[in-house]
């Protein structure tokens, strides 16, 4: 275990940076310190369905994996068992509500939300976790201007309790070109636009690298732009969602580094399907990749 | 954005004059001297031929034509492209292409009906030049949208596009529409109101046209902008793409780490269409222009 790492992990929780790096500068030298602003690593648990959580963590941490994410609260005890964190906790559903394809873009569905998203705030809020993932769900032909306006009608019951327990609901910008056809949340300009018309802290978007790709391209420029409304980043190799290194069209760590110059001080959750026979080594390389 | 006024009327040859007297004008600091300099020290010279590799001129002042035309010998590249019929005996005897002839410049084009004669005029002139000696391709724009609907600039542009496509088809060589951002509002970055900025839509004007002299300039830096998934529509339109263009995102500057475009698997993919044609560089360098060109070249050489 490299200690350095454990001792950043264990800092990054404090809430007062400045005092932080501070504390930092006088124990840990000065390359330390600079290590605070850096990148905090997660890796989405699904991309590895043979791997047990148990042995993810174990090794994830072995190479600066902070936190493993999109978890239910069944395997909270496990992430907090490792001392890790989960940066970002998966959604509920309740007769297919909730999912990617149906969700709060329909009225008919906010009754069924409002219920199975209470409950998920609690336990987001009981366990110390504090981002909670949500979906527009398909259009299905429904028009973006309504389907922004019934998003934001519903997320609006829901948000007074999120604000209560500080848990961000952040919803996910998928791309509707290859994996998610007709998925309404496809564009950052329309994410933005639902930000803006719900108003709160409490409500961000997720902001996938390798999805944004394939709708809109222009990365740097939007994050830069954008990052105000983007509460987590996730990342993938363009086209196939693999390895994010040199098989695939993106500069990962360019795209870090813009992401630092923001002052994001989330984490940035791995969510490649590697391709490569030894998984987690493919998961090293991508957080090596990401440590810029 | 509708009725923006042209940004710089010019020809794509000439963009030189204008970003002298722009913003770039610091970047002529860059002496003979240090040219030399950078020149003596050990480079690298594309070996592997699975890319065709070319200098577009303008973006790389203070660097004259013959300079580059030079630096394309030492490097293995073998074409200096968008420059006039001037040029072209100095470039045959040093062994090397003009890959793409410029022509008119991209604020006038056949979306607008009463810029098509002009157009047309220097089209044809130019695709018998490029015939008679050797050039395999010839550039072309849409020109400004101009408050017309998409509807109408693409009827234009397809209506504008098949009277060439004969005489291209004739001489045998390649009109190539280049589709361009319309979304950065920095001069030479982008062009706001460029009709053809969408590559779906150039596809579909070039299947309306069904001349196979009549394609697509893929410039990945554009295509990055408007639109991301570069490898995936490279491969999707290989059939209608006549010549590629190289910059980083953001800031059109090198192409290496220092942005988001990952140049070398673009390059694989290029490669793997069995694309014959060639990859022109067109960045603006920030850095040391000669170790930056030598760089974008050991990139691109995959």
């Amino acid at each position: 275990m490299n200690p350095l790492r454990t001792r950043r992990s264990a800092l990054t929780q404090l809430a007062a940076v400045t005092a932080t790096a501070a504390a930092l500068g006088q124990r840990l030298g000065a390359a330390d310190a600079a290590a605070q602003v850096k990148i905090n690593h997660s890796a989405c648990k699904w991309c590895y369905p043979k791997v047990s959580l148990d042995d993810l963590c174990t090794a994830g941490k072995q190479f600066g994996l902070q936190s493993i994410e999109l978890l239910d609260p069944p395997d909270f005890a496990t992430v907090k068992k490792h001392g890790l964190h989960c940066a970002m906790v998966s959604f509920p559903q309740k007769d297919g509500i909730g999912r990617i394809e149906k969700a709060f873009n329909r009225l008919e569905h906010h009754d069924t939300l409002v219920e199975i998203y209470t409950e998920r705030i609690k336990q987001c809020a009981d366990a110390g976790f504090k981002q909670l993932i949500c979906f527009s769900g398909n259009r299905a032909g429904l028009d973006d201007e309504t389907g922004l306006k019934n998003c934001a009608t519903g997320l609006k019951r829901i948000l007074p309790l999120a604000e209560k327990h500080g848990v961000t609901l952040v919803m996910e910008l998928l791309n509707s070109r290859v994996n998610h056809k007709d998925y309404q949340c496809d564009k950052s300009a329309w994410g933005v636009a639902l930000c803006q018309a719900i108003g709160s802290e409490r409500f961000k978007l997720l902001y996938d690298i390798y999805h944004m790709q394939i709708m809109e391209g222009d990365v740097i420029t939007t994050i830069k732009a954008r990052h105000q409304y983007f509460a987590h980043y996730h990342t993938g190799g363009v086209p196939g969602r693999n390895e994010i290194d040199d098989t695939q069209e993106l500069n990962y760590p360019a795209i870090m580094r813009a992401i630092q110059s923001t002052g994001y001080k989330g984490y940035v959750g791995q969510e490649f399907i590697p391709k490569r026979e030894d998984k987690i080594a493919s998961l090293k390389q991508g957080v090596q990749i990401c440590t810029v | 954005m509708h009725g923006v006024t042209p940004i710089i009327p010019i020809m794509k040859t000439s963009r030189r004059s204008a970003l002298q007297t722009a913003a770039f004008a610091g970047v002529s600091v860059l002496t003979a001297s240090k040219v030399r300099a950078a020149e003596a020290g050990d480079h690298y010279v594309a070996k592997n031929g699975r890319i065709n590799q070319s200098f577009v001129t303008w973006n790389f002042r203070p660097l004259t034509i013959p300079e580059l035309a030079k630096l394309a010998v030492k490097f293995g590249v073998k074409s200096i492209e968008l420059v006039g019929p001037e040029h072209w005996p100095m470039l045959k005897e040093l062994g090397l292409k003009c890959a793409l002839a410029g022509s008119h410049g991209f604020a006038k084009g056949f979306a607008q009906p009463d810029q098509h004669a002009e157009c047309l005029k220097v089209l044809e002139q130019r695709v018998e030049q490029c015939a008679a000696q050797g050039v395999p391709s010839v550039i072309t724009f849409s020109g400004f949208r101009k408050g017309l609907t998409i509807d109408d600039a693409t009827k234009n542009t397809i209506a504008g596009l098949k009277k060439i496509a004969p005489i291209a088809e004739k001489h045998k060589v390649t009109v190539a529409l280049e589709m361009l951002n319309s979304k950065v509002n920095v001069e030479m970055k982008g062009h706001p109101d460029y009709f053809c900025d969408d590559m779906d839509l150039s596809i579909r004007i070039l299947q309306a046209v069904g001349s196979p002299y009549v394609k697509v300039l893929f410039d990945i830096y554009h295509v990055q902008i408007m639109h991301g998934d570069v490898i995936t529509r490279l491969r999707q339109y290989k059939d209608f793409i006549a010549h590629y263009h190289t910059a980083g995102n953001p800031g059109r500057n090198e192409i290496d780490a220092t942005q988001e475009i990952n140049y070398p698997p673009i390059m694989r993919a290029i490669a793997e269409t069995k694309y014959a044609g060639f990859v022109g560089q067109e960045f603006i360098p920030v850095r040391e222009h000669v170790r930056s060109i030598n760089e974008a070249v050991k990139l691109c050489d995959v």
